[in-house]
This record gives C-alpha cells, structure tokens and sequence, in this order.
C-alpha cells in the first residue's frame, strides 16, 4: 500500500512538472532539447517531433500536433494508460494483450513503418515528417 | 515429455517500457527493445523457454540502454543552456559597464 501512494506521488509530481514545463516552454525559440539520434544522422526517429506535438496538444492544437508526430497522438491512449497502471502498480493478467504476440508485433511493425514512411522525402510521405 | 504451450507464468516482456522509451526517449534503442519484446511471448508460445528467457534479458538491455542514453542526453542538454544562460547573464552584466 505504501509502495502504492510513494508510486503515486512520484508520477504526479513527475506529470506536474512535465506538464508545467511544457505549457510555458515555447518551441519556437528552441529551448527544447533536441533529438539525439536526428542530431548525428540527420534521419527522423519514430519519436522525433514529440515534443512539439505535446506542446501543440497542451495548448489545443489537434491538427499541428497530428502533423509534428501522428504515431505520438495514436498512441496517446495506450501511453496513458501505462503510465497509470505503472502509478498504481498494475499487475498484468497472463492473459493480458500486452503479453500477445499479436499486438507485440503490431507495434512493431507499425512503428518501423512509421519511420521508414516519415523518412521518404516527398508528399504524402513527408506529411508524417516533424 | 515437454509439450509446446503456454506453461506457467508468462515472464514480464518489457513491451511496455520499449514503446515508452521509443516514443518518449526519441531513441532507436526502444525499437531494438520491441523487436526482442516481440520474441519473448511468440517464443514462450512455441515452448522455446530459453529463448524467450535470452529475448527478455535483451529487451531489458536494450530499453534501459535507450532510457538511460536518452535521460542523459536531455541531462546535458539542460546543464548546455545552464551554462549558456550564466554567460549570458554574464555577458550582460559586462555590457552594462
């Protein structure tokens, strides 16, 4: 139980702050840090644009945050969701979907298309660049 | 004799700690934690215990690689404009002269 509220305390202070920080940080003046992997490659990873997309939808902005990251606003839900079970110490069934192949591996691919796709350097393929 | 099945306990896959590193972390590393993620449960099914026990200690490598390479470059990154911004204040104060 007390392992429970000290999970607890720990995420809502963590959600507190990121939220906070997010909300006031403007984007624009790239005060963000930057991606590590487009730094030294110059290639889109499948979480660049997350951060602008965050900020786009703690301020509203459905549309410009689909455009900066589209697999980040998908997923929304399920991260989310997560991220609760982890605060409340969530123990997954055997027979929960996380442990079925089926969704492992859909994940999977639908992330290594997303950034194979965001990559390609034209329309309608670079709609899902950041 | 060993029958092929689910048997026991299924093992914690570290699926969900890959995608949150992949999409929160901005790093490659989470995807290779997803691809060994994705093995653990469809090797478990085929009765391949070891290798879903190898796959789990390779998605847990790989997403706390992803999670700590990740933390530390948003570490530097706050200590860069730390810095920046004491020069700057720095740079202003000298101007003020």
């Amino acid at each position: 139980m007390n392992r429970r509220i000290l999970r607890i305390t720990i995420v809502t202070i963590a959600a507190g702050t990121i939220l906070l920080l997010y909300f006031f940080v403007e984007p624009k003046n790239g005060n963000l840090p930057k991606c590590f992997f487009h730094q030294l490659t110059g290639v889109f990873c499948p979480g660049c644009g997350v951060q602008r997309s965050f900020h786009a939808l703690l301020h509203g902005r459905m549309v410009p945050a689909m455009n900066y990251n589209l697999l980040f606003v998908l997923l929304l839900p399920l991260l989310i969701y997560f991220v609760l079970a982890f605060a409340w110490g969530k123990k997954y069934e055997t027979s929960s979907f996380i442990y079925k192949p089926i969704f492992s591996y859909s994940i999977l691919i639908v992330v290594l298309s997303f950034w194979l796709l965001r990559n390609i350097p034209f329309m309608p393929f670079s709609w899902l660049a950041p | 004799m060993a029958t092929p099945g689910p048997k026991g306990p299924f093992s914690e896959n570290w699926l969900v700690e890959a995608i949150l590193v992949t999409i929160l972390c901005c790093l490659p590393f989470g995807v290779v934690g997803i691809i060994f993620a994705a093995q653990v449960n469809s090797k478990q099914l085929a009765g391949d215990m070891e290798g879903a026990e190898k796959a789990r200690r390779e998605a847990a490598k790989w997403t706390k690689i992803g999670f700590w390479v990740g933390l530390g470059w948003v570490i530097l990154v706050c200590l860069f404009y730390f810095v920046i911004g004491f020069a700057a204040l720095g740079f202003g104060a000298a101007s003020m002269d």
